[in-house]
C-alpha cells in the first residue's frame, strides 16, 4: 500500500506474494462444497493508502481501528489477509462493497 | 507507510454528521475537471478495457464460471454505485458544508480517480521523488496532491 510521503523509504516494500491470478487459471479442486465456509480476502497494492485501507475495514465491518489497522497491516506485509468470512452469500456481499471502495478483494472457500 | 503531513486540514468535522470543506475554487476547478474525465471514462468504456477496469476486479480468481455469473448480477451494480459516488461528489463541489454520505462520495471519487491514474502511471509500491523532467510530470503531481486530498478526508471522516 502507498505510505503518501515523496520520500525514499528505508527499505523497499513488496507484497509477500503474488498479485490474485486473473481468471481463467484452473484449479483441480473448484468444485463448490456447501460444508466448507467462504473467505474474503484483501491483496495489497501499491496504490491504495494505508489510512484508507484502514478506514475501510472500520467503516464495512464494524472492526476497532486497532483490529482495522493490524488488519490493513497484514495486507501490506503479508501481501493479502482475510478479512471477513461465511456464506457465499455474505462474501459476496463483502467483495462487492470492497470493490465499491476500491479495494482488490477476491473470495474463495476456506481450506 | 507515512502520513501527507500539512499544517492544518482543510477537511473537517462539524459533528453531527456534517464537514467543512475548505478548498480553493481553482483546486475546485482541476479536481472537478478530472472526476469529470473520470465520469465520461466510466460511460464511455467497457468496464474491461484497460484504462477503468482497476476499479473492476476480479472476484472469483479460480472459478471463471462463477465469476461470469457474479459479472452478469454486479458489473451494472458496481458501476451504478461509482456514479452515484461521483454524483455526491459533484452535487457538493462548490458547497462548503457536505453530509457524511457526501463526503463519502468525495471519498470513492477522489480514491477511483487516483485508481485509474496511477494505474495509467504505472504507481509501483516504492515512494517516488517527482522527476520534473518526467513527461508525465502533471499526472504525478496531480496525483500525489490528490493522495494528500484524501488523507485530509479520512482524517475527517475518522473522527469521533
Amino acid at each position: 500500500m502507498r505510505e503518501n510521503e515523496i520520500v525514499r523509504s528505508a527499505e523497499p516494500l513488496r507484497a509477500a506474494t503474488a498479485a490474485p491470478a486473473e481468471v481463467g487459471e484452473t484449479d483441480t479442486d473448484t468444485r463448490v462444497s456447501p460444508d466448507r465456509p467462504w473467505v474474503v480476502l484483501v491483496w495489497n497494492d501499491p496504490i491504495n493508502l494505508m489510512s484508507y485501507v484502514a478506514f475501510v475495514f472500520q467503516k464495512l465491518f464494524g472492526y476497532s481501528k486497532e483490529k482495522a489497522n493490524q488488519l490493513m497491516l497484514d495486507v501490506h506485509h503479508k501481501g493479502r489477509a482475510v478479512v471477513s468470512s461465511g456464506s457465499r452469500e455474505k462474501a459476496e456481499l463483502d467483495v462487492f462493497r470492497l470493490h465499491e471502495h476500491g479495494l482488490w478483494a477476491t473470495m474463495q472457500q476456506d481450506d | 507507510m507515512g502520513v501527507f503531513r500539512r499544517r492544518s486540514s482543510r477537511i473537517s468535522s462539524l459533528g453531527g454528521g456534517r464537514y467543512r470543506i475548505d478548498l480553493p475554487k481553482a483546486e475546485r476547478t482541476v479536481i472537478a475537471h478530472i472526476v469529470g474525465q473520470l465520469r465520461s471514462l466510466l460511460t464511455d468504456l467497457d468496464p474491461d478495457d484497460e484504462r477503468v477496469r482497476r476499479l473492476f476486479p476480479t472476484t472469483y480468481v479460480h472459478d471463471p464460471e462463477a465469476e461470469a455469473e457474479y459479472r452478469r448480477f454486479m458489473r451494472s451494480e458496481l458501476m451504478q454505485s461509482k456514479l452515484a459516488a461521483l454524483d455526491h461528489f459533484d452535487s457538493t463541489i462548490e458547497a462548503t458544508e457536505a453530509t457524511e454520505e457526501q463526503m463519502f462520495g468525495w471519498m470513492q471519487s477522489i480514491n477511483s480517480v487516483r485508481l485509474v491514474l496511477g494505474t495509467m502511471l504505472d504507481i509501483g509500491e516504492d515512494n517516488i521523488d517527482i522527476d520534473p523532467d518526467h513527461p508525465d510530470v502533471d499526472g504525478y503531481v496531480l496525483y500525489h496532491h490528490l493522495s494528500g486530498l484524501l488523507e485530509e478526508i479520512v482524517s475527517a471522516l475518522g473522527e469521533p
